[in-house]
């Protein structure tokens, strides 16, 4: 029998290496293990690489991509730009605006595709705060000194800005998030590398029975939420009141369909340890995506008062200041909604990983 | 369950799982799919993205194997046919036979060659 030198049965290994680092996580270790295996020389690798990842990554970015999520990271994205000195006013500024909003979608959908399978480090997720508060104040910042300039700053909001707020921000969000690093830690793993049939049923119930819960809550907070804006809009002068409406459908909608859909699906009936494991897998899946657009809604309403400013209100220098303020809290709320998000995503892309491994063990 | 009709390419991803049994990972399934549909040539790539749109779909269930030497310490994610995948590739094979049926009479009984038109 041949047998062929290890240069010739492995790819070398920055090459290698490299060609890792492009599979998205979650696919990486099988699809760079059957590169692997298939590698005849380094010219052949390249090429097969080369041929199947755009696919992996495309397949990738259309499982993570959540249309209604995206439509309101969009809508945020685009509020941000218009409410701000850096998007000229005029239909070329919606233009630059749209465009600049439809190219951050995208990066963030690269992002999420090759975003790790387990939560970030704690360092990570301190340094990330502080990067995005930094950021925020610099903006707040830079648009601060453009009032200024223009005359239009009225007195004392510089001072206040420096010495109230930004000293209280870094640490109180750095804080936030160092707890919520900590209540990680603290959980516990429910699943195990080797479970028994009915142990992973009642987990599996146990999931039912809590999903069941909170989207029953959510839903009701949902319609409430709906029912009282409505009532606001039909009783008040509201600036764009399309836009509210909409917004009153669009959480009657996602209340309704909690209450009728959101419930985890019943296991198949006699279904063996791997189609059990399977079925978990995707409602954790699913559900984490109902999680993430029911978080994402939440602040919506904020998004459509910045946006309905923006938009229809003359701008005197009070409102210029409070819409200063708004965006900024606006931008850390969405970062806010971003990592609780990323968080959950990791504990359940763990949970999946587990769930892919698990081996079936047998009672005694 | 009522599924959307299956692809021609996840029909075919569904038989070279179906013919695999424990053996269906990623390279096992691209090299028979490349049989199946000889003299066609198949991307590997175009296996991994229909084999978790079928994933998502719910017809197969994937597992990963203990890893291995060859592949580096990495684990083969393997593929098995769920109870509606089973379902749903019946389906499309009594589709098939009535669509081969039918063509076959129109050109006179089973046994009938394709002719290409000048």
């Amino acid at each position: 029998m041949e047998v062929r030198s290890p240069e010739l049965t492995c790819p070398p290994e920055r090459l290698e290496w490299l060609v890792q680092v492009l599979i998205p996580p979650a696919a990486r270790e099988a699809v760079a293990g059957d590169l692997r295996e298939l590698y005849r020389s380094p010219s052949q690798y390249i090429a097969m690489a080369a041929r199947t990842i755009p696919f992996v990554l495309i397949g990738h970015i259309r499982r993570n991509a959540n249309p209604p999520v995206l439509a309101i990271q969009g809508f945020f994205i685009f509020c941000c730009l218009m409410a701000t000195s850096l998007v000229p006013a005029g239909p070329g500024g919606w233009t630059l605006a749209v465009l600049v909003s439809a190219f951050v979608l995208a990066a963030t959908l690269l992002a999420d595709a090759y975003q790790e399978q387990n939560p970030p480090s704690p360092k990570r997720a301190i340094i990330e705060t502080i990067i995005v508060t930094a950021l925020v104040v610099m903006f707040v910042l830079r648009e601060l000194f453009a009032l200024r300039a223009a005359h239009r700053l009225p007195d004392g909001q510089f001072g206040l800005f420096m010495w109230a707020i930004v000293p209280f921000t870094m640490p109180v969000l750095s804080g936030l998030r160092a707890m919520m690093v900590l209540a990680r830690e603290r959980r516990e793993q429910s699943l195990f590398d080797a479970m028994e049939p009915c142990e992973l049923k009642a987990q599996y119930r146990r999931f039912q029975a809590q999903t069941r819960l909170r989207n029953c809550l959510q839903s009701l907070l949902l319609l409430g939420a709906s029912a009282g804006f409505a009532y606001v809009c039909a009783t008040h002068v509201i600036p764009a009141p399309a836009l509210a409406w909409s917004l009153v459908s669009i959480y009657a909608v996602v209340g309704a369909y909690l209450l009728i859909h959101g419930a985890a699906v019943r296991l198949p009936d006699g279904a063996d340890f791997l189609s059990l494991r399977s079925a978990f897998q995707s409602e954790l899946s699913r559900q984490h995506e109902i999680r993430r657009l029911i978080l994402w809604l939440w602040p919506t309403p904020l998004l459509f008062a910045i946006f309905a400013a923006v938009t229809t209100r003359p701008r005197n220098d009070i409102e210029l200041v409070l819409m200063l303020y708004a965006l900024p809290a606006a931008v850390l709320l969405c970062f806010f909604v971003a990592i609780l998000n990323r968080e959950r995503n990791g504990q359940i892309q763990e949970k999946i990983g587990i769930l892919a491994r698990m081996r079936q063990r047998h009672g005694p | 369950m009522d599924t959307a009709p299956l692809g021609q390419f996840e029909q075919l991803v569904l038989t070279a799982i179906l013919t695999l049994e424990e053996n269906a990972y990623g390279v096992t399934i691209h090299a028979r799919i490349e049989e199946l549909a000889a003299p066609r040539k198949i991307k590997l790539g175009a296996v991994y993205a229909t084999l978790d749109r079928l994933e998502d779909k719910r017809l197969i269930a994937s597992w990963l194997s203990e890893p291995t030497k060859e592949r580096g310490g990495r684990s083969r994610r393997h593929y098995r046919l769920e109870e509606d995948g089973e379902v749903a590739l019946r389906d499309s094979a009594q589709t098939a036979r009535r669509i081969y049926e039918t063509i076959a009479a129109r050109f006179g009984g089973l046994a009938w060659k394709f002719v290409p038109q000048s």
